[in-house]
């Protein structure tokens, strides 16, 4: 394992999966804030791992992510906050 | 092997983004999380984006990488303005014509 994978690892296990366990209980808001800290922290984990293992194809699928995360949080934000 | 400039950007990002997923972890109201998004999304992900652009070398991949970074850095802002918005609008105000507040004062 190489520098990025260990970082990777790290940011899945102490990053990723409290958000997700934030994005699984509380208030429909408190989840959704969860909701972002984790789609954000994805990204940051499937850049790392695709330069771990020296995969560069694998970029596009965090930049998919990167760009379908805002909109789908943005559907989110605009259905609880019912003023937007 | 790694180049230590790239490390250390690299685990400061790392540490950033940690301390902010745990930090959301203790506190309990959602606006006190909401304002943990900031550094994970302005400081965290900016710099594990430089560390690789970096560690990639100057080409289309480091590019790629560096706007993957301006974008999170760019839609984080807007998306905790726009749930912190959304958050006001559905507190009571005591008001029964502002938003997040039916007319009778029931709140569903």
């Amino acid at each position: 394992m190489n520098a990025w994978l260990w970082a990777a690892a790290a940011v899945m296990a102490f990053g990723v999966a409290p958000t997700l366990l934030l994005a699984s209980m509380g208030t429909a808001m408190s989840r959704l804030v969860g909701l972002e800290a984790a789609s954000s922290l994805c990204v940051v984990a499937l850049l790392l791992l695709a330069q771990g293992y020296g995969r560069t194809s694998y970029v596009d699928v965090a930049v998919v992510l990167a760009v379908l995360s805002f909109t789908g949080t943005l559907v989110f934000v605009r259905f609880l906050g019912r003023s937007l | 092997m790694t180049a230590i400039p790239v490390l250390v950007l690299l685990w400061l990002g790392v540490a950033v983004c940690v301390a902010s997923a745990l930090g959301m972890l203790l506190l309990r109201d959602p606006a006190d999380r909401l304002h943990l998004t900031a550094p994970l999304n302005t400081l965290g992900v900016p710099l594990v984006a430089v560390a690789l652009a970096l560690d990639t070398g100057w080409g289309r991949q480091a590019v790629k990488i560096v706007l993957i970074g301006l974008l999170l850095v760019g839609t984080g802002a807007v998306l905790t303005a726009a749930t912190g918005q959304a958050m006001r609008s559905g507190e009571p105000t005591g008001d029964p014509y502002s938003p997040g507040q039916e007319p009778d004062g029931v709140r569903h």
